[in-house]
């Protein structure tokens, strides 16, 4: 990275016929270096940031509309049934998400 | 019971209230995921189960009927319950009576205990002659009043109350709010069913027999509620060797037999579900169809069965 920069040597030259010494020029340097690398760190986040919130955007939006890629991983499994005799069984299956599984009413 | 998953919903099955609950979800939700969701709906009916079986002698509702105060301060959500038990009664002219808990334990319904099912409508012939059932002149249910806001719940020294199915078309009530921003839910309390959702999927309600494992019916609703009450499956043999079961005629304090084996009614809310079923049943073979106005089933103790429409009913 260079800071030999034409603008930054008209900038850093005094209109008075001030010539700086070579300690005000690595400070001036080392300012400017500084602000390059604030600069760019902003970047970098912001862009990432951004990236992230995208990516959180989609798959909201993705399993909102009941299209849960995990779920859909298993859509070729056939339709599954666990009995009452088992407690605390947890069964998920995916595939068309335009139909809702039937209740049964029954005696208590 | 099977339980049936569909496509991308995600189901949770767990012993609770004395038989199975089902809670089914698709889509994400303010509780997250259809997983989380779930397994929170679970540990929240678990709780409550705990709060309000008359079983449990450190339960909330034990406590609140062995209290000798008039006045007791309760939870918000046992003050929601009674205030659901009061409209209850109301609603039924006082058929579904809760206030029935000596009955119950007179007639041998005294601990919970795993009952055996009938396996044919032969047993129920051994009941006394068919009568419906009404409501209790004493109606002491009127003596109990509830501030809900106040949490605070008043009634005569020595009248108890019995969470029954009432607890259970509430608690639905009370989720149904939450779990209805999901894409679609059903959440089986027992046999009480209470389902909904963003979609408005048509959601398949089976209604089964109460002879065999077979489905009588099935109903195609988007959202709502449906309740079952049977004089079948909580039955047994009281000590004076009479066929006896857990829906009191609160008129006489014994099991009701009216002619009505099991009634479903469906209704906007679990409570009035609840509420609608128990009174068809007690009203009996002539009455039963008046009470389900949002549709529903009735099944004679001869084994046939009447579907009443939702359509139909409104006409």
């Amino acid at each position: 990275m260079s800071y030999d920069h034409p603008n930054f040597e008209s900038r850093s030259r005094p209109s008075g016929g001030h010539v700086p010494d070579s300690g005000e020029l690595v400070a001036e340097r080392l300012r400017a270096r500084g602000q390059r690398v604030m600069l760019i760190r902003r970047r970098v986040a912001a862009t990432g940031a951004s990236i992230f919130a995208l990516a959180w955007g989609v798959i909201f939006v993705q399993l909102v509309s009941g299209h849960d890629p995990a779920l859909a991983h298993g859509k070729n499994r056939a339709s599954s049934s666990s009995d009452s005799t088992g407690s605390g069984s947890t069964t998920s299956q995916a595939s068309s998400p335009a139909s809702a599984a039937p209740s049964t009413t029954s005696q208590s | 019971m099977a339980v049936q998953v569909a496509p991308s919903e995600t189901t949770e099955l767990f012993p609770c209230f004395g038989g199975n609950c089902v809670v089914s979800i698709q889509g994400i939700g303010p509780v997250g995921p259809p997983a989380a969701a779930a397994a929170r709906v679970r540990r929240r009916l678990e709780h409550w189960h705990r709060q309000f079986s008359r079983f449990e002698s450190d339960s909330e509702l034990t406590t609140l009927n062995r209290d000798p105060r008039a006045t007791v301060a309760v939870s918000p959500v046992m003050a929601r319950f009674v205030g659901a038990a009061l409209t209850a009664a109301a609603l039924t002219g006082g058929l579904v009576d809760p206030t029935l808990v000596d009955e119950l334990e007179a007639a041998g319904y005294a601990k919970s205990a795993r009952f055996r099912r009938q396996p044919d409508a032969r047993p129920l012939q051994e009941g006394p002659a068919r009568a419906p059932a009404g409501p209790d002149p004493e109606a002491r249910w009127r003596q109990i009043s509830v501030d809900i806001k106040g949490g605070t719940v008043t009634r005569p020294r020595g009248v108890r109350l019995d969470s029954g199915g009432i607890a259970k078309g509430l608690f639905g009530d009370i989720l149904a709010p939450v779990l209805g921003l999901h894409r679609a839910f059903a959440l089986a309390a027992a046999g009480d069913v209470r389902f909904g959702g963003t979609a408005g999927l048509q959601r398949p309600v089976e209604v089964e027999s109460p002879f065999a494992a077979e489905i009588l019916h099935v109903f195609e609703l988007a959202g709502g509620a449906a309740a079952t009450s049977g004089i079948s499956k909580r039955s047994w043999i009281d000590e004076f060797c009479r066929p006896a079961h857990h829906l009191l005629d609160p008129a006489t304090g014994r099991p009701a037999y009216t002619g009505v084996v099991q009634a479903t009614a469906l209704a906007p809310t679990g409570l009035e579900a609840e509420a609608l079923s128990k009174a068809a049943l007690l009203s009996g073979a002539q009455c039963a169809r008046s009470w389900l106005r949002h549709g529903g089933l009735i099944v004679y103790d001869d084994g046939s069965f009447d579907v009443v429409s939702p359509a139909e009913s409104q006409e």
